[in-house]
């Protein structure tokens, strides 16, 4: 019995031993998986704020490249620096002291500060910075200051910071909001681990040693302090987690270092997480059986299992017995297990102590279920897709994250292998299982849609610290989407930014090209240039077409003052005249003037003057074209245009003195030759009455009958035919001296009129003539009469004698001209000598004698001479139709 | 007593062209003018004749003694000239004056009107024509 009892208390001994360390045992790795997976959510949470930072970093070392821009820095809620331009790029001023200030109160106030360093000649603009999305009305996550080199002040610069502030606010504003996300996150992850009984706090830290993240509010930002610092260090150094047993302050304390790759490859530690387990806790719940309480625990129980064995003996068996039974049930786990009391003796004390023990490990238990369950909790909750897989890659565990991901429900994603959503998963698991972590910044997930979203993945090693052996791998990724979206966004401001700088490149260069044409233009033009200075005269610069007329060298030029020193001007009044006239209308076009060159002779040109503005001054952009040659040529013209009048009007003189002196001769040929007519009449009758032989008067009366009659006739028409024609050539002398003397013409009447001359002619030759409706017109009347007469002559005197005689008169309007035709059937004009008819003195037919042959000449004349004109269609042997054009009378 | 009359009166014949002066002097003899008949061989002549006057030309007798035959293209001082200065002075303002001239040009026969000749006629001369005018003039008081 008595050694029953003895084995049933070293049994219980060892039982509650065991079972003791064993949840010491658990509740350690418990921790340590606690401790895992809040390396694994820092890790990724670290990773992505390290990258967000190097993106940022990256961000500002692009956007300091921008035209105009000296440096930018980025600065989170509380001023503290998180990024600025590398040193080597910017222009910076070295005194920004006050720039965390400035920062921290802009992240405050929501408003921008712009401050001006004129001595490094930078202008600088404080901006806050927000969530993506949350530019109005949110409280910014931090501010960026951007520094702009300061050219010239105006409302351009701020438009310039404004614009470059906005890119700069949406860039880093996007990933500084995934930093900002990624450390509410820290702090709440940090909050909620903290909130773990047993867990006296949780701090974050970052590898500078300040604080990032508290279980507790208030403390970010603070350094480290007293023997922390030597232990983060070394975690810094070593990457190893520690732990540090500090029982005069109850507690023990775990570091948990998070390691990333830097860009080389290189691990670096990020953050160190310090967890401060409470030692007190753990041994309030699990130290009953062990420690110095365990010690006193342990005797009593010893003690009183003795006292019992030695004083009640069999008699209390039963409860012994039951107590070993519950013991056992304990041992199989069940903690509700209550021991009957009975009374207040030892048994009942100890059972009470055993009551007690049990619902204490049972508080324990309970404790490292709720942990558990929280574990699960933080898995759930995880804003990352967390994915457990085995070594074979088949899932074992998701979280909600994942399935939303990927749109699978937890449950069916849980039976699939990784290779369904995670295309290179076998590249992903070598490398963990190489390294034991594999980092890969951007991978695919595939959804069950098919569709590719792009991630960033990691993949840790799952083992278990008791059993240390891999059993599977963590893997967790995150939607990078977002993050690609303002890479992509910001790849197209930069884009457009090139743009705009190419824009402005090529219209710089468009300008350039345009200064070249111009200035080619000015330097090779053959007239002369000049720009000059308004206000005085002063010369800025001449074309060699200048150098070349006026015999200036350009240096002895340039500098020196149209007004006072080279004028081309010949005098003041003209040249004060021609400005005033200027500065009246800003320019001057052609204006005739003399210009005076070096040599002191004066040329005719066209003077043209611009005004135009030039580095704030008016300018005069003068062109001068030598007209003198031209000016000459159209003086000749002028001379010989009088030269040929005075000549028309001497050849017509000419004409009308010689037809009239001709005829004074002819006069005399006519008189006496019928003198001599009459003196042959009166010799005729006085040889009647003379004697003589009949031979003599045979030959005398043949002489007077046959010889000198048709002599006498051939001298009398020869006269006559000379008088006509010298009658005509007065006639057409006299047409070139006539003054003309235009005014509306009743053509219809004055046609009438030409008729009525002709009508003995027109009735003895049966000829029929017809007028029809005849438009008015302008002309000379006398004129216009002479040349219908003789064209109505004409066709009276070239009618053809086998058919009735025919005259047409028709006229009509052609747009500002009255038209007349006058048409008959007559002989007509042969074509090829229908030009000729108009020459002086040309007859068609040579054996009709009458008229003298000027008849069309003197037409042509009196049509041209009253502004018409005159032209002819003829066929011949069918008829011929004058036309006269005269212009129309207006009604 | 007409024929008295017809004598007073002198047919004075203007003209540089000795042939058509002639010409004239022959058809008054042919035609039986009796009047005496004298030739100035320009307008200077003429102009001497008339405002330099002799014996002949007292003012008293001008008016009433003369019929002038005036060619127009004469040197010196032509025909319209004479004309002109004729019938400009009172005294020769009546002397009929008988254009005889190759010009046919309107303008100047106008010209002639205008200034108070008397007829005008061209040569070569109509004899009938030039006979009927001179033998009304020389038959006028």
């Amino acid at each position: 019995m008595a050694s029953f009892a003895l084995l049933a208390m070293v049994g219980f001994y060892y039982l509650t031993q065991s079972e003791t360390e064993r949840l010491r045992q658990r509740y350690y790795d418990d921790s340590s998986h606690i401790a895992q997976i809040v390396r694994d959510q820092f890790f990724e949470v670290y990773r992505d704020v390290e990258d967000a930072s190097l993106f940022i970093s990256q961000l500002v070392n692009e956007l300091v490249r921008l035209e105009g821009i000296s440096h930018v820095e980025v600065y989170d809620r509380y001023g503290r620096l998180s990024t600025q331009t590398h040193m080597e790029n910017t222009g910076r001023p070295e005194d920004y002291s006050l720039h965390s200030s400035y920062a921290e109160k802009v992240a405050e106030t929501g408003k921008d500060i712009h401050m001006e360093h004129i001595p490094e000649r930078i202008y600088e603009v404080v901006a806050p910075l927000f969530m993506a999305g949350d530019e109005h009305g949110g409280k910014p996550i931090g501010a960026v200051t951007i520094g702009i080199k300061l050219v010239r002040k105006g409302p351009e610069l701020d438009e310039k910071a404004k614009m470059l502030t906005d890119i700069i606010q949406l860039a880093v504003g996007k990933s500084a909001s995934h930093l900002e996300i990624e450390r509410l996150y820290v702090d709440s992850i940090t909050r909620r681990l903290g909130n773990i009984k047993g867990l006296a706090s949780l701090i974050v830290y970052d590898n500078g040693l300040k604080v990032m993240a508290h279980s507790e509010p208030g403390h970010i930002g603070e350094d480290a302090s007293g023997d922390t610092v030597p232990r983060l260090r070394q975690v810094l150094e070593s990457h190893e987690e520690q732990n540090v047993d500090a029982p005069e302050e109850k507690t023990m304390l775990k570091y948990i270092p998070i390691v990333l790759s830097d860009e080389e490859g290189e691990d670096y530690v990020a953050a160190v997480v310090e967890m401060s387990v409470d030692l007190e806790y753990i041994e309030g719940t699990v130290g009953v059986v062990k420690g110095k309480m365990s010690n006193v625990a342990l005797a009593i129980i010893c003690g009183t299992m003795l006292a019992i064995w030695w004083v009640l003996r069999g008699v209390v068996v039963r409860p012994i017995m039951q107590m070993a039974e519950l013991t056992e049930a304990v041992a199989r786990g069940d903690l509700d297990v209550k021991v009957e009391r009975r009374g207040n003796d030892e048994l009942g004390q100890l059972a009470e102590s055993f009551n007690k023990m049990t619902d204490e490990i049972r508080d324990s238990r309970d404790e490292l279920v709720s942990a558990r369950n929280f574990n699960q909790d933080v898995l759930s909750s995880l804003y990352e897709s967390l994915v457990v897989v085995s070594n074979e890659g088949h899932v074992m565990m998701v979280n909600e994250a994942a399935g939303e991901l990927l749109g699978y429900t937890v449950d069916e994603l849980s039976k699939v292998h990784v290779s369904t959503f995670l295309p290179v998963w076998d590249d992903v698991l070598s490398e963990a299982r190489v390294r034991g972590i594999a980092v890969f910044s951007e991978r695919e997930f595939v959804t069950s849609a098919g569709r590719t979203i792009p991630v960033s993945v990691s993949a840790s090693e799952m083992s278990s610290q008791s059993m240390g052996e891999i059993f599977g791998f963590v893997i967790v990724a995150s939607d990078i989407s977002d993050r690609k979206r303002a890479e992509d966004a910001l790849r197209e401001y930069t884009r457009k930014l090139e743009a705009y700088t190419a824009e402005l490149v090529e219209a710089d260069q468009k300008m350039r090209e345009s200064e070249e044409r111009f200035r080619l233009a000015f330097e090779t033009g053959p007239d002369p240039i000049m720009l000059t200075r308004m206000r005085d005269g002063k010369y800025v610069d001449v074309n060699n077409g200048f150098v070349e007329m006026m015999g200036y060298p350009k240096e002895e030029v340039i500098g020196r003052s149209s007004y006072k020193d080279i004028s081309l001007w010949p005098d003041r009044e003209a040249r004060d005249s021609f400005l005033m006239e200027i500065e009246k209308v800003g320019g001057q076009k052609n204006m005739p003037m003399p210009i005076v060159l070096r040599d002191g002779s004066a040329r005719e040109c066209l003077v043209s003057v611009s005004v135009f503005e030039l580095g704030g001054e008016a300018h005069l952009l003068t062109l001068i074209r030598d007209i003198s040659e031209l000016k000459s040529a159209q003086r000749d013209r002028d001379i010989l245009n009088e030269q040929l009048i005075e000549k028309n009007r001497e050849l017509e003189q000419l004409v009308y003195v010689s037809s009239h002196d001709l005829r004074s001769p002819l006069v005399n040929v006519h008189g006496f030759s019928r003198e001599v007519e009459m003196d042959f009449d009166a010799l005729t009758k006085l040889l009647d009455k003379v004697k003589m032989s009949k031979v003599q008067r045979d030959e005398i009366e043949r002489i007077i009958n046959e010889d000198i009659p048709p002599s006498l006739s051939y001298i009398k028409s020869s006269i006559s035919k000379m008088d006509q024609q010298l009658k005509g050539l007065l006639k057409l002398s006299r047409l070139g001296r006539t003054e003309v003397n235009p005014r509306k013409l009743d053509m219809e009447a004055l046609v009438h009129d030409v008729i009525n001359n002709f009508s003995f002619r027109i009735k003895e030759e049966n000829v029929k003539v017809e007028v029809t409706g005849l438009p008015a017109c302008v002309a000379d009347e006398g004129l216009v009469f002479q040349a219908v007469s003789n064209i109505v002559d004409n066709a009276l005197k070239y009618m053809e004698v086998s058919k009735r005689g025919r005259i047409t008169v028709s006229g009509w309007e052609n747009e500002d001209r009255a038209v007349y035709c006058i048409r008959d059937n007559g002989m007509g004009i042969r074509r090829d000598y229908q030009e000729k008819v108009f020459e002086i003195f040309h007859r068609l037919t040579p054996n009709i004698t009458h008229g003298e042959g000027l008849g069309l000449s003197i037409v042509q004349k009196a049509v041209t001479k009253t502004g018409g004109k005159i032209w002819l269609e003829s066929e011949e042997g069918k008829g011929s139709r004058f036309y006269i054009s005269l212009p129309v009378a207006k009604a | 007593m007409r024929d008295g009359l017809e004598m007073e009166k002198t047919i004075l014949i203007v003209e540089d062209d000795q042939g058509h002066a002639d010409l004239i002097r022959k058809m008054l003899v042919r035609s039986g003018i009796k009047a005496p008949v004298r030739h100035l061989a320009d307008g200077q002549e003429a102009l001497d004749f008339f405002f330099d006057p002799g014996p002949e030309t007292s003012p008293d007798k001008v008016a009433k003694g003369f019929v002038v035959l005036l060619d127009i293209r004469m040197p010196k001082v032509n025909g319209i000239e004479v004309l002109d200065c004729l019938k400009a002075s009172s005294i020769t303002r009546d002397v009929p004056v008988v254009m005889v001239t190759t010009t046919d040009d309107p303008t100047e026969m106008d010209k002639c009107f205008a200034l108070g000749c008397r007829d005008y006629v061209q040569k070569p001369v109509d004899d009938a024509k030039l006979l009927g005018i001179i033998k009304e003039l020389l038959e006028v008081s």
